[in-house]
């Protein structure tokens, strides 16, 4: 099947900076997707070239198989979700919503058919008549989200929509989302640099660094098998191993003299390995397992485990120690620690 | 600085503000309201800068005459100024509406004066006129001679302009419709407007303001118009091509009056005697080109400087003396008729 | 005097200064208070009362002024002139606002510096500009005679020439208004309006107009009150039949000494203002738009 969107090697310079470099994506018809990233990391530089707010110095947008890089944004039919919500203040609830209808000339019945339709679906039926102004922050949110669909848009777009919600609300609000995407099925864009939401939101997840794309995959997928280091690190807690690869392809010698087993074969010779915190054990190793000793650095208490840090092998290592073990967890002291060998993932050499 | 000399200080700049309205009274200065230009000018060299300097009474000036401040003044006990020049009708305005204070034989000595010298509690001083001027770009100079040819629109097409106040419009339209100059007074209301509807499709302007009017007429956006001399003569001196015709111009005397109830009056008598001397009054009308109200002021003018003088016994025969008692008696209702007739 | 002399006691300047929270708040805004009261209240109550007593107690004054067809038809005048000066400053002001506040920046503020400029010239050297611009011999009459009008058309001493320059005059009051609503805009709106599939012409009629009528407003309400109480422009380079209801005041005061009649005429002319304000917040809600 052909994709829905298409990215084919964006750029954006602005002077000399480099805001978005050679970025290729195609998105599914119905996906939801995240460009999860660092701050300035080009995510709302590549969502406004989609939206058409911003021109493309280089490559091609396709969207429903046609090139729309040279249409201005209201011939383009994309929904956007501002992160400030952009609501029009001298606007009610309900025209705000049918404002996208209104322009396009629809009749006042299919438009007060729509927004009522929407404003259920957001639930807020019973605001149609207040102005912005009047509605809390969650409330204009949806708002902002029911006028961004209403119309139909073949895309979604939303740039950290949630980031200047409190935790709960933004909880409801991503459980909400996902409601809502599955009831439209509408493709979804969603930018965002909280990877604990690209993770629970997302089909997929495009990781940016510097302008690019340093992978494109399903959340599970970029969480265990991450292409990079940056990724690696970005996404999740992570201990990273740093060495070379020895005689055998899947074996890693770091400075200090041990020999670690991956789960696959190292691609460079100067490599390294990933594993997450929560496939470290404590104890004695069973058979083929990789061990190191921890010294212990520091342990705190969350409730459902003992976060251990401190170093082995020159590296930084953190790990989830069973609460059981606390008393035995002393600052100083030395912990066996192993994990499976298929639980170290391999990652390339350090980028230039 | 100690507690005491600054607690002196103090007092004593306090004392001076709370005593400033009563100093004032005693007399160091002397208000007196100004009609700015020419006529400033002339009153300060040779009047109020001697008077200072004989007296030690400092003149100050307030400027833009306005008649209604007068009026205000008197109300309201806050004055302005002391002194102020007046026209004839306003002049009797202000008595009747009791703003000028009497002369009396205490400050002002009678026997210096002419004969009329005294008016309505005004003390004359000058007199201006109105006269007829006309642009010389288009229209030869001596061609046209008086209000008949301003009315004439079928031989000289054009613009013209004429004074917004009835005081000076009405005789220039009763002699334009034949009226003699004896019989122009007491005013014909009625004749004078069935006059003033013949000239109305050629005035571009009825205007309010000397200046406005010598501009009009300098510019050429009108050909001819009915102005005061000093504007015309003020235009000459500029450069602008005019002309200034002395035949059948109105005479306005102005007159010195006091402020009623200022406290300072005795000081603005002494003043006024001191600047209505005839060989004072010969000075300052030859810098501000007026006429002098006495007389006897015209032993201290030779020939050559009577020439723009509207009081120049060579142009007695055009000359109109306004009576100002019987403008005043028509002047509100004529005032607002002629209004009305404008917007029309 | 003596109030002085304690201010400056020792102890007196040693008080502690915390005494100065204790001021309750309508002692603190009662300089200002007076100063309306004086400056604004006071002339008015004064006028108000001069209208029903001068020059003895009662109507007369209003039944002068409402009885005479004359006033009555400069009040009219006085009014479509103000309603119409008003109309073109809105028009043109609009769009140059709209520029400014989209040029932004070093140009958005040469600009406004240019716009703001024109209030350091006095409106009179501004009024005679116009006479010489105008003027018989000025250039848009050499202009016309070049394109072969001649006699050129007469542009000076009509009632044109008074809305040429008291637009010109009053201009820049409604170039600032608009232009500080404009600017306030959130730019994001223009763009979540595009987004939302509005064309350029939608985006300004549903947005950006609607969200600067304030603006709109008070400009209108400032140069239409200015417009009211103005005389020196009409009277200078206006037509010889126009004359305004100010002028008409000043001829009362200056000249006739009638301060009753006067007064009765400025209070009906605040009456008729304050009536067109209640009318224009009926149809527009006008406290709604100033939010
Ligand atoms: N209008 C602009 N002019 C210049 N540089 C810009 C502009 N917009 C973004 N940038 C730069 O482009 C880079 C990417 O920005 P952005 O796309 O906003 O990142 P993100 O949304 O991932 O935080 C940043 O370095 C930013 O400073
Ligand atoms: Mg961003």
């Amino acid at each position: 099947m052909r994709p829905h969107l298409e990215l084919i090697d964006v750029s954006k310079r602005y002077g000399a900076t480099a805001a978005v470099q050679g970025v290729s994506l195609s998105v599914a018809e119905g996906e939801f997707i995240s460009l999860l990233g660092p701050s300035g990391s080009g995510k709302t530089t590549t969502l406004m070239m989609i939206a058409g707010f911003e021109s493309v110095s280089g490559g091609h947008i396709r969207l429903g198989g046609t090139t729309v890089e040279e249409l201005p944004p209201h011939e383009r039919n994309i929904g956007m979700m501002f992160q400030n919500y952009a609501l029009f203040p001298h606007m009610t609830v309900a025209q705000n919503i049918g404002f996208p209808l209104k322009v396009r000339h629809r009749p006042k019945s299919e438009i007060k058919a729509a927004v009522d339709r929407y404003l259920e679906m957001v639930g807020l039926s019973a605001h149609a008549h207040k102005r912005p102004a009047q509605l809390s922050g969650g409330q204009q949110q949806r708002v902002a989200l029911a006028r961004a669909l209403v119309f139909e848009p073949r895309l979604l777009l939303l740039d950290e929509p949630l980031s200047a919600l409190d935790k709960n609300l933004r909880e409801q609000m991503q459980q909400e989302l996902r409601r809502i995407h599955r009831q439209v099925g509408v493709t979804t864009i969603y930018v965002t640099h909280d990877q604990g939401e690209a993770m629970m939101l997302s089909d997929r997840i495009a990781v940016f660094n510097h302008g690019r794309i340093e992978q494109v995959g399903r959340p599970d997928e970029v969480y265990e098998r991450p292409a990079t280091r940056f990724t690696a690190s970005f996404i999740g807690d992570s201990n990273i191993i740093a060495g070379r690869r020895g005689e055998a392809a899947d074996i890693l010698l770091t400075a200090d003299g041990n020999a670690l087993r991956c789960g696959s074969p190292l691609a460079d010779a100067q490599a390294a390995l990933l594993v997450r915190p929560e496939k470290l054990h404590v104890g004695d190793a069973p058979e083929g397992a990789n061990r190191l000793s921890l010294k212990i650095g520091g342990v705190v208490n969350i409730g459902v485990a003992a976060m251990v840090t401190g170093s082995a092998a020159g590296q930084e290592i953190c790990l989830r120690a069973p609460v059981s073990l606390l008393p035995s967890l002393r600052e100083g002291e030395t912990l066996p620690v192993w994990w499976h060998a298929a639980d170290g993932w391999p990652l390339p050499s350090p980028q230039e | 600085m100690t507690i005491l000399t600054a607690r002196r200080t103090l007092l004593g700049a306090t004392a001076g503000m709370l005593a400033a309205p009563a100093l004032k009274a005693q007399g160091r200065f002397l208000y007196i309201n100004s009609w700015g230009g020419t006529w400033e000018r002339a009153a300060r060299q040779h009047l109020f800068d001697p008077f200072t300097a004989k007296t030690g009474i400092e003149i100050r000036i307030t400027s833009g005459v306005n008649f209604a401040k007068l009026a205000a003044q008197v109300r309201t006990g806050n004055y302005e100024y002391d002194i102020s020049t007046l026209g004839g009708p306003s002049l009797v305005q202000a008595e009747q509406s009791n703003l000028t204070e009497r002369p009396t034989d205490q400050t002002i000595d009678r026997g210096k004066l002419p004969s009329d010298g005294i008016f309505a509690n005004g003390i004359g001083n000058h007199a201006y006129s109105t006269n007829l001027a006309v642009n010389t770009r288009n229209l030869p100079a001596g061609e046209v001679r008086d209000w008949r040819d301003f009315w004439n629109l079928q031989k000289y097409p054009g613009r013209r302009a004429l004074p917004r106040s009835m005081q000076w419009t009405f005789p220039f339209a009763l002699l334009a419709d034949g009226v003699a100059k004896e019989n122009i007074y007491p005013i014909d209301m009625d004749r004078a407007f069935r006059s003033l509807d013949k000239v109305k499709p050629a005035i571009a302007s009825w205007w309010t303001q000397g200046g406005q009017a010598q501009q009009l007429l300098a510019d050429g956006e009108v050909q001819m118009i009915g102005i005061w001399h000093a504007n015309v003569l003020s235009a000459k001196r500029n450069g602008a091509p005019v002309e200034l015709v002395w035949n059948q111009f109105t005479v306005d005397r102005t007159y010195w009056v006091v402020s009623r109830g200022t406290p300072r009056a005795a000081m603005a008598f002494e003043f006024i005697q001191f600047a209505v001397e005839p060989e004072r009054m010969a000075r300052f009308c030859i810098d501000g080109q007026y006429g002098p109200f006495d007389t006897r002021a015209f032993n201290w003018i030779n020939e050559e400087q009577t020439k723009d003088m509207p009081t120049n016994p060579a142009y007695a025969a055009g000359a109109i003396e306004h009576e100002p008692r019987s403008i005043g008696a028509i002047m509100t209702a004529a005032t607002r008729r002629f209004e009305a007739w404008q917007i029309q | 005097m003596s109030a002085a002399l304690t201010g400056l006691r020792p102890e007196a300047a040693h008080r502690p200064r915390t005494r100065l929270r204790a001021v309750p708040t309508w002692l603190l805004i009662a300089p200002a208070l007076l100063y309306m009261g004086v400056v604004f209240l006071l002339p008015l109550a004064n006028t108000a009362w001069v209208s029903f007593s001068d020059p003895m107690p009662g109507l007369h004054n209003y039944i002068e002024v409402l009885t005479t067809p004359a006033y009555l038809r400069i009040y009219r005048n006085t009014t479509l002139m103000a309603l119409l000066v008003t109309g073109i400053c809105i028009v043109m002001a609009y769009p140059l606002a709209l520029y400014i506040a989209r040029a932004g920046g070093a140009v958005g503020a040469v600009l406004l510096a240019a716009t703001g400029l024109s209030f350091w010239i006095s409106f009179l050297v501004r009024t005679y500009a116009w006479t010489v611009i105008l003027g018989s011999r000025g250039p848009v009459s050499q202009v016309a005679r070049w394109m072969g009008y001649d006699p050129p058309p007469v542009l000076l001493f009509t009632s044109a020439a008074s809305i040429i320059g008291m637009t010109h005059i009053l201009l820049p009051f409604m170039v600032l208004s608009i232009y500080v609503v404009l600017a306030r805009i959130d730019p994001v709106l223009l763009r979540a309006a595009s987004g939302l599939g509005a064309t350029r012409g939608q985006t300004f009629r549903q947005v950006v107009l609607p969200l600067s009528m304030p603006g709109i407003i008070s400009g209108s309400l400032l140069v239409f009150v200015f417009c009211l109480g103005f005389y020196v422009t009409p009277a200078l380079i206006g037509s010889p039949r126009d004359l305004m209801v100010a002028s008409l005041i000043a001829t009362q005061i200056e000249d006739l000494l009638a301060f009753g009649t006067a007064s009765a005429m400025a209070m009906l002319l605040l009456g008729a203002t304050l009536l067109m304000l209640a009318v224009y917040d009926r149809a527009l809600g006008l406290a709604n738009l100033m939010k």
